[in-house]
Order: C-alpha cells, then structure tokens, then sequence
C-alpha cells in the first residue's frame, strides 16, 4: 500500500487513500511522511478525505508524524476533518494540535 | 428478532475456514444456565468456536492463540452488518462499536499477551518505527508469547450487543491510566478513552484482565 504525495506551492499533501486503522495503513503513512520529511519538506498536510475510520494506532502514527516535524519546527495539519474522523480527533483534543487546512 | 441464521451461516463460515465450531441450540433462556459451566463441558480447551442459540439471543465465545490473532477481527463483522442491517444500529454507532472493539483486542494482545509497555513507543529506531513495533513483531514469532490465549465473546440479545475480550496476562489497573488522559501527546490511553466513549458502558474484571462492554440496540 502506498499513499500518493503531491506538491502544491510550499505545503506537501499526503493523500491518505486507506482508513488508519490497521498496520499495512500505519506503515504506509510512516513512509510517505518520512520520504517527504527527510526530503526537507516541513509543511505537511494529511489528508483524510477518503479515511472513514481511525482507531488508537492510527492516531499513533499522525502523533509520531506531528512530532517529528514539531521537533524540527515544521508544521503538520489536517484536511478536511469530516464524519467520524472528525469526532474522534474532537474527542481526543487532536483539533488542537493540527490546524485544518482551508486550501 | 434478528435474521439469526443468516448471522449463524456468517460466523459459521468464517469459522470454517480455520477453526474448528459447534452451535447449540438451546430451546430455552441461556440466563437460566451458567455459561461456564456449558463450556466447560461442551467446549474442549483446544476447540476454537462455541455458539450458543436461545431464545434470547446468541452467544458466540471463541479462543485463540496470539499467532492466530489476525483471525480474531473478521468475526465481529457479521454482527455488527446484520445489525446494521436490521436498523438495530446505524452505521455509524457500528463503526464506533468496530474500533472499541479493535481497541480492546489489540490491548489484550499486546499489553496482555505480548507484555508490552506504552512506554516504548517513544522509542524510535533509526529507520522511525518504534521499539514498541519492533517489539511486538519480534515477539509475535517466540512460542513464549504467540501460544498465549485470547478469547473474544459476542452476545447478542434483543435490546442490547454485548462484547468480551479476555487474555491471561498479568491485568492492569485502569487508574493508573485515566490520570494521564488530559495529556493530548502521550504515549498510550487514547484506546480506553475511545472504548469508553463509542460504548454504553464498559467494565473491567477485578484483575483486568478482561472487558466488557455493551451496546444498547434501537428497539
């Protein structure tokens, strides 16, 4: 599984394709986020237009994404929070930590 | 009620294409008996799927191992599409019920079965996985741990989906990890804040080694 990068402007797009709930997902994201950050990419958007369910490990693996680039003083964001997803970062305070991008 | 056998056929077929199942039909309400009791002698230690058919409902009980853990996920599904289906749940409170059960399985897995600690997964490798994956996959191939015993349970009764997910593990104190939950970056507790949120009530056995939660169903 691999999820398709993009290049728009200053800001790189991960288009997650699959729900983040399961390891094959996780692993694809780790690596698209690493390709990108190792890259020297440091405004990252996630975005989860086509995730309908994310369980505890996902969010693991978008909190290890948001902490690598906070380290680096990077910015990782989110589109669009919708459904369930959106629910699930409400309910975790995750809106609070990764802004929404309106782009 | 339900399409009972439709959901029957379900579980049966995904049984059968790896484990070993018997039904029993029983023509009165199971509350009348213990259910400890009936899988003690019904149900040999080796033998992986028991369902039990009543007039109140049914009750599936199954025990694998850690290596057969991916198996485990497929049987929620049935359920929760016939009651989707029956309009007993939206799809909706089904994908919620779909994650605190994953939640619950994968902490009997890799807290109870595998021991690990939460802690590890601030521990990155050079390659950016964590020591706590890396772990884990070492584990899931050592005998000490993968012949270690799960058992999951769905009981579904007319007014409520109730769901159980046991490992022979050491416990936990949940305590220990509620104090942590105002925390957004932390390393673990997220997965309990879930199961207690996407469910109607959730509780643990004394020694927590198990958990249980319940779904009340539209009547």
């Amino acid at each position: 599984m691999e999820f398709p990068v993009t290049d728009s402007g200053d800001k790189t797009y991960i288009n997650i394709t699959a729900d983040l709930d399961s390891e094959v997902a996780g692993e694809a994201l780790r690596k698209a986020f690493n390709d990108s950050f190792d890259s020297g990419k440091r405004t990252v958007v996630l975005d989860l237009s086509s995730v309908q369910i994310i369980n505890s490990y996902g969010i693991g693996k978008v909190l290890m994404c948001y902490k690598r680039m906070k380290a680096e003083n990077g910015i990782l964001m989110v589109k669009p929070l919708q459904g369930f997803v959106k629910e699930t970062f409400e309910l975790l305070m995750l809106d609070k930590l990764l802004p929404v991008d309106n782009d | 009620m339900f399409a009972n056998d439709i959901l029957l056929q379900e579980v049966m077929s995904i049984a059968s294409k790896f484990c070993e199942a018997q039904v029993l039909e029983l023509p009165y309400d199971f509350a009348d008996l213990n259910l400890e009791d009936l899988y003690r002698q019904r149900l040999d230690s080796k033998k992986a799927l028991l369902i039990t058919k009543s007039t109140k409902g049914i009750y599936c009980r199954a025990r694998f191992e850690v290596r057969e853990a991916a198996k485990l996920i497929p049987f929620s599904l049935p359920f929760l599409d016939l009651l989707v289906a029956e309009k007993k749940l939206s799809k909706k409170a089904a994908d919620k019920l779909q994650v605190a059960f994953d939640e619950a399985f994968a902490n009997a897995l890799e807290h109870g079965a595998l021991e690990l600690n939460s802690n590890l997964r601030t521990q990155v490798q050079e390659d950016g996985t964590s020591v706590y994956e890396a772990l884990k996959k070492s584990r899931m191939q050592e005998e000490k741990y993968n012949a270690r015993p799960i058992w999951i349970s769905f009981n579904l009764q007319s007014a409520k989906f109730v769901i159980s997910v046991r490992d022979a593990g050491y416990g936990f104190n949940e305590q220990n990890i509620s104090s942590t939950f105002q925390e957004i970056e932390k390393p673990s507790g997220r997965g309990l804040m879930l199961m207690r949120k996407f469910t109607d009530r959730l509780y643990y056995n004394k020694k927590g080694t198990k958990v249980t939660f319940v779904k009340e169903l539209v009547r």
